[in-house]
């Protein structure tokens, strides 16, 4: 069967294409549009998905759509109308956003694609969640949790799949808890609080939490607590997300908080205030994570599984992650690796694949490189244009070239392959640099990110040497394989590796299985053999506000544009002239 | 390769096909339960509305009579 899958209209659009029963192509229409978070409806995605399997429109089964916009709609009349006459400014604006467009999404499949309104079907939002995590871990039976702001009315699922050869896949939501109770919603009004963009900067505040000491823990558990069936409640005089559009949090919620820090400030850690936001974070993240981890000891409890599949905006919680890992009695815990809503499109499709037209289920490759592939010929073309001296030399050569560079102190923008779904980069569209020295952090911060100190780099490192450098518990090479959990570095490596170490001595640390990427698994071990430490750092190959890059042409203007000293596209290299590199030997000694 | 359709062409598609939406919302409110039934008309009103702007995107030629409703 072909079903195509297509999430839009919230944030992070993106399609996926499923081909009997194994997922073909995967993307998110950000990669194309270059709008990040880009909600529109991904046309884009959509055309590259069926052209990556030489498909027309007319030929798919099923066209799957990851939520139901009727539901939506009916809680979004039906929360405005419980709360007037407060949300009487929200309320136009809500109705001309639904009823503009997002109501009538069978209509515009059926107009854009030209296939008939029939083939046009709807999963639920959080199914599509369970889905896009279940059916792609390598586990047979696994319990489910899913969590994020909001779908159509629940908010947060918990439940038990099943996989069967012979037709018998299943996925239960045994209970969900429903809008306005939202522990993603909890979460995101801290973000908004503490200044950060909501359904953007969720992950700064995890990051920003490291700083902080948890002593707000008390007056946080004022405006969350918990309900005797082991759910959760909000109390909603503290917020304002169900009433109006604009803001998240109310007045008594700053009467208990303080005032909220103002976005276009930097965070002095040094100053009263400063302290208070860190403070503030850290006590919003214990209590999510304390939350978690008990709604998932039950959950252990009540199935029995040892496997568990997170999904959902708050599964891209690596510290969260990682204490479920520890402390839920699960043995393994898997995270897609995109858990958000862009991998609802591919879950969508499974879910129709196995569960709507009962498909036997097919063990889906466990990798995340669904997205176009490059043209290294193009990085050859641009660089000539431009004067800048190029290198195509044979494979060997090239890595070990690289791996002295990195060890010199370069920074490299790394294209391999295919473009990774989800929103980190894996080892096909990385700025990879030597982990060693805090100043190499200080200046991708600066020169090339743009973006705020606090904020951590991730290691890469094989399986093979995980264990020497991190302390990784048992089961955490399965989150640690898409960079969804965050684990202590060795004390006595943290010094060596300061550029990858947050302030908390932690790391969210991608652990590579060679042939998911190998030619990165070759480079970290040629670099281990210059600086006896097999780590680099990764992190996206992308500017500040911009999605990662997918072209080569894309990765070259991000690299003439910021100060990546050296980029790779395949078997080309290209570095800009004329700049010398500080030897990093002394910072590793 | 997606054949492109015009404008006109696809907000008739989704004009089509939204009484069958409104139809399903309909529905879907009436098995709620009884509580919820008196919020029927409204939702065929506000589904209407939504028609109308649908209709008056796609077609600028009616545009200005559905502006002299409002």
């Amino acid at each position: 069967m072909k079903i195509l899958g297509i999430s839009a209209h919230y944030h992070d659009a993106a399609a996926a294409l499923v081909i009997d029963g194994l997922p073909v192509a995967a993307v998110q229409e950000e990669r194309f549009s270059r709008a990040k978070n880009d909600a529109a409806f991904p046309m884009a995605a959509i055309e590259w998905c069926l052209d990556q399997a030489g498909l027309e429109p007319e030929q798919l089964d099923a066209v799957v759509f990851y939520e139901q916009p009727a539901l939506k709609f009916d809680r979004i009349l039906t929360s405005s109308l419980r709360s007037f006459p407060h949300s009487w400014r929200s309320f136009p604006k809500a109705m001309k956003n639904m009823l503009g467009e997002k109501l009538w999404i069978r209509g515009i499949i059926a107009s854009q694609l030209g296939v008939p309104g029939r083939k046009v079907l709807f999963s639920g939002h959080h199914m599509s969640h369970a889905a896009a995590s279940f059916l792609t871990a390598p586990c047979g039976e696994a319990a489910i949790l899913t969590a994020d702001g909001v779908g159509e009315w629940a908010t947060m699922t918990i439940g038990a799949g099943q996989k069967g050869k012979d037709h018998a896949t299943s996925i239960k939501l045994i209970r969900e808890l429903r809008f306005p109770h939202s522990l993603g919603l909890f979460y995101s009004a801290f973000t908004a609080f503490l200044g950060f963009a909501v359904n953007e900067g969720e992950y700064k505040v995890m990051g920003l939490a490291a700083y902080g000491v948890p002593n707000r823990v008390d007056d946080v558990y004022q405006v969350i607590q918990r309900t005797a069936d082991g759910a959760l409640e909000l109390d909603l005089r503290y917020f304002d997300f169900h009433s109006r559009a604009e803001t998240s949090f109310s007045k008594r919620f700053t009467d208990l908080f303080g005032p909220p820090r103002n976005p276009n400030e930097p965070i002095d850690l040094a100053s009263q205030d400063g302290r208070r936001f860190v403070d503030i974070a850290a006590s919003a993240q214990r209590v999510l994570e304390d939350i978690l981890v008990d709604i998932a000891q039950a959950l252990h409890r009540e199935t029995g599984f040892p496997d568990l599949c997170l999904g959902g905006g708050v599964a891209l919680n690596g510290v969260a992650n990682a204490r479920l890992l520890a402390e839920s009695g699960f043995e393994r815990v898997s995270v897609p690796p995109a858990p958000g809503d862009a991998g609802c499109a591919l879950g969508a499709a499974l879910f129709a694949d196995r569960i709507h037209f009962g498909q036997p289920h097919r063990d889906v490759p466990d990798h995340p490189f669904w997205g176009p592939g490059i043209e290294p010929a193009d990085l050859l073309r641009l660089a000539r244009e431009d004067d800048i001296p190029v290198e195509e030399v044979d494979e060997d050569a090239l890595l070990s070239d690289i791996a002295d560079a990195l060890w010199q102190g370069a920074i490299v923008g790394w294209m391999d392959g295919a473009l990774e779904f989800g929103p980190r980069a894996l080892g096909h569209r990385s700025l990879l640099a030597a982990p060693h020295d805090a100043a190499l952090r200080d200046r991708l911060n600066r020169d090339i990110k743009y973006r705020e100190e606090f904020r951590p780099f991730a290691p890469v490192v094989t399986l093979e040497h995980a264990h020497r450098f991190f302390e990784l518990a048992p089961g955490a090479e399965r989150l640690g394989r898409f960079m969804s959990g965050v684990f202590p570095v060795r004390r006595e490596w943290r010094e060596r590796l300061a550029a990858v170490t947050h302030v908390d001595g932690t790391a969210r640390v991608q652990v590579l299985d060679p042939p998911m990427a190998p030619r990165l698994a070759r480079l970290l071990d040629l670099y281990g053999q210059r600086s006896g430490i097999p780590v680099l750092l990764n992190t996206s190959f992308n500017l500040a506000g911009e999605p990662i890059v997918n072209t080569v042409a894309e990765g070259y203007s991000t690299f003439r544009r910021s100060g990546i000293d050296l980029m790779v596209a395949g078997s080309i290299c290209v570095r800009k002239g004329g700049q010398r590199h500080e030897a990093l030997s002394e910072a590793a000694e | 390769m997606i054949r492109k359709r015009s404008r006109i062409e696809r907000q008739l598609i989704i004009f089509g096909s939204a009484f069958g939406t409104t139809a399903e919302l309909v529905r879907g409110t009436w098995r709620s339960g009884s509580g919820r039934k008196w919020m029927i008309p409204l939702i065929i009103f506000l589904c209407l509305n939504g028609l109308l702007l649908t209709l008056a995107a796609g077609v600028e030629v009616l545009a200005p009579f559905v502006y002299s409703i409002f």
